[in-house]
């Protein structure tokens, strides 16, 4: 038997015997403790949203929390994420790296019981200064058996920008807030003054970072202290061997399903919007694929940007990884195992590899999510059941900062909003219509808590008719947001697609582009229930003469840069938000006339564009 | 400028070509460059079609950042 045809055969499911054989534990125990792994980490993640006060953990689930194993030459075991809950993906992956990276820095001997280790370095295998991990060692009768370990986004991380997020504001890493190298939170179950003043004296939220340091401490000790009661009852061997088992379960799924896909070699090619200097990124994929193997590669992409226009080599290995995952049929459990197919290529000082001291805080987001949907592009072409049109491919953001003035004692705030989107059609079925990204899985908070919570009125949010990528199975539709702060205030915007639509796939077409579009000091008309005031194109394409929204098309349009930290709005001023619709699988006219009936009625197709797009006959 | 942008407005990752060809599929696309697997950097020796790796070697990163 040759090693390719080996490691095949090694994607079976295992029999029982074999179970006892390779690991020494019986198959009820392995499946208990692989069951019991993951719902360790969904106890941890519990913890998180019950206690923090920051409204992107307590609501909206961007952090990931979880297990990592001990390292063990022999078991072939080195500080591996061996469950995650199921918070935001962007944070599964990355602790391959920035937790061990810390571990290793901190040196894993030093660690003593109820030690907390924090940290926020991006260059050491992390995303960007808002990704906060820690991790706290899980000790047995003195063993150390592994960590637990979270990465929670912060809020705020202090630096020139509210929330962090400086598109053209950040030059580089020195201008982004706090940036820790591994140090302790907690020692030995005592917290440390001087860590926590880091982030009380120096971001915009002191209470909620009090809080939610001593949160993230309690949720990381709920895992160790269930991976005690486990290991109590079943030997710290067994756990061990379960742990071994469990990383093996999740690699034998993902190249099983690696087999499904067909051996060749696929491209993919998309642009950021804009660098900073307002010329778009050339963005590239290839995607080579033999047997139960993978390698993804980024070469021939935009080289790396000032002003946030790169992210962390981590992150875009993180995302290749979820873009893999996010394609497949089957979903597998994430942890290291999972991981292993895969190889990433992330050519340095790309814009997919920042070397220092470039700033990545923005670019975390844009490049996160362009590389997951590259990976998914290229891998759409290799076979018609995995293609998927174009999602809105962004974590778009709004963000808001300043004093509410409204109040007998002003206070400051800092806000900010993720609008969710669509994603594109597939062969399975229309996309979704108001999604998180892959990386994300997070919730939009509430506009009922955000209207009590800060000082902002939503006006609308609502689907956008004829924005949705037509196919046999459409894209979802845009969402447009409307918002008028009710206070002065200073905002950060980031928003992909307003120069480059979504693509569809198979025969699917593209969906609408994104804009921000501003209807200066219009609340007092929309109160009176007039007209808003026309429009002036924030993000998008704009007549110069008046900033009027004009066709891309017209060769009078200028480009107005879709990313920006410290941008002032007044009180009142309106701001509307459409994010881009998602891209179509296969041929419009092969859509099902009845699905065509419904969208005209659920106001997702107009009449005109039925006939035009679909051949529709509403008679 | 310090810590100059890259010149090439694009970036490949360098491949440098090895005088082999793949012990498991016989193809002469066999390369040396540098990846990253699921516990970080590896320089390997690795055949582009059919992925097949010749060798590897784990690579430590230097302290970054201003450590
Ligand atoms: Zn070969």
């Amino acid at each position: 038997m040759s090693v390719r045809q080996e490691k095949e055969s090694s994607t079976s499911a295992l029999s029982a015997q074999e179970v006892e054989s390779r690991y020494g534990i019986d198959l009820t125990v392995a499946e208990v403790l692989r069951h019991a792994l993951r719902y360790i980490s969904l106890q941890m993640q519990l913890k998180i949203n019950a206690a923090a006060l920051s409204p992107l953990l307590s609501e909206m689930n961007d952090f990931g929390i979880g297990l990592l194993g001990p390292r063990d030459e022999a078991r072939d075991l080195d500080f591996d994420a061996i469950a995650m809950s199921t918070g935001a993906p962007a944070h599964f992956v990355i602790n391959q790296y920035y937790a061990r990276m810390a571990i290793e820095h901190w040196g894993a001997e030093r660690f003593e019981p109820g030690d907390v280790v924090i940290y926020n370095d991006p260059y050491r295998g992390g995303s960007h200064v808002n990704d906060v991990g820690a991790v706290m060692p899980i000790f047995h009768e003195g063993r150390l058996m592994g960590f637990a370990a979270s990465i929670t986004h912060w809020l705020d991380i202090g630096g020139p920008v509210p929330t962090g997020f400086g598109p053209g504001l950040q030059r580089d890493v020195y201008a982004e807030g706090i940036r820790l190298s591994p140090r302790l939170l907690y020692k030995r179950g005592e917290l440390v003054r001087e860590t926590v003043e880091l982030f009380t004296e120096q971001t915009r939220i002191a209470d909620i970072s009090s809080n939610d340091l001593q949160v993230v401490k309690a949720a990381l000790q709920v895992g160790a202290d269930m991976v005690g009661h486990y290991v109590d009852r079943y030997g710290p061997d067994a756990y061990l061997s379960a742990v071994e088992y469990t990383l093996d379960y999740s690699e034998r799924a993902v190249r099983r399903a690696l087999l499904e896909i067909p051996d060749g070699t696929y491209h993919a090619e998309d642009h950021l919007d804009n660098d900073s200097e307002g010329d778009p990124m050339l963005l590239r994929c290839t995607v080579r694929k033999f047997g139960s193997e993978i390698e993804i590669d980024f070469s021939g992409s935009a080289r790396e940007d000032w002003n946030g226009y790169a992210c962390q080599w981590s992150d875009t290995v993180s995302a290749a990884h979820l873009g893999l995952q996010a394609i497949l049929l089957e979903s597998v459990p994430p942890n290291a195992g999972a991981y292993r197919p895969v190889h990433v290529v992330a050519p340095a000082g790309s814009c997919f590899h920042a070397l220092p001291p470039m700033s990545t805080n923005s670019g975390h987001l844009f490049f996160l999510v362009k590389s997951t949907t590259l990976v998914k592009m290229a891998i759409s072409q290799a076979d018609p059941k995995l293609a998927v049109g174009e999602n809105y491919d962004d974590i778009c953001i709004l963000s808001f900062a300043g004093i509410d003035t409204r109040l007998k004692h002003p206070i400051p705030f800092v806000y900010i909003r993720f609008p969710l989107g669509p994603f594109g059609g597939s062969a399975l079925g229309d996309g979704c219509c108001y999604m998180p990204i892959e990386e994300g899985n997070a919730v939009e908070t509430s506009i009922e808590f955000e209207e009590e919570a800060q000082p902002l009125l939503f006006l609308e949010r609502e689907f956008v008719t004829d924005t949705a990528g037509a196919g046999m199975h459409r894209g979802g539709p845009a969402t447009r947001v409307v918002i008028a702060p009710l206070v002065d205030s200073e905002s950060t915007y980031q928003l992909e697609q307003c120069r480059f639509p979504t693509k569809g796939a198979f025969g699917g077409g593209g969906g609408s582009m994104a804009s921000i579009l501003l209807h200066k000091g219009s609340l007092a008309r929309w109160s009176g229930l007039e007209e808003l005031a026309e429009p002036e194109v924030v993000a998008g394409f704009a007549d110069p003469d008046d900033g009027a929204p004009i066709d891309p098309d017209d060769a009078r349009a200028v480009f107005r840069i879709s990313k920006l930290a410290g941008v002032h709005f007044k009180a009142g001023d309106v701001i509307a938000l459409q994010v881009a619709g998602a891209g179509g699988y296969g041929d419009p006219r092969e859509r099902d006339p009845e699905a065509v009936r419904r969208d005209v009625r659920n106001e997702i197709v107009s009449p005109a564009e039925a006939e035009r797009l679909y051949g529709a006959d509403l008679g | 400028m310090l810590f100059p942008q890259p010149t090439d407005l694009t970036i490949d990752e360098p491949l440098e070509p090895v005088d082999a060809a793949c012990p498991e599929c016989g193809n002469e696309a066999v390369f040396k460059y540098r990846l990253v697997d699921y516990r970080g950097w590896l320089r390997v020796t690795k055949c582009r079609a059919c992925l097949n790796v010749l060798d590897r070697v784990r690579i430590e990163p230097p302290a970054q950042g201003g450590a």
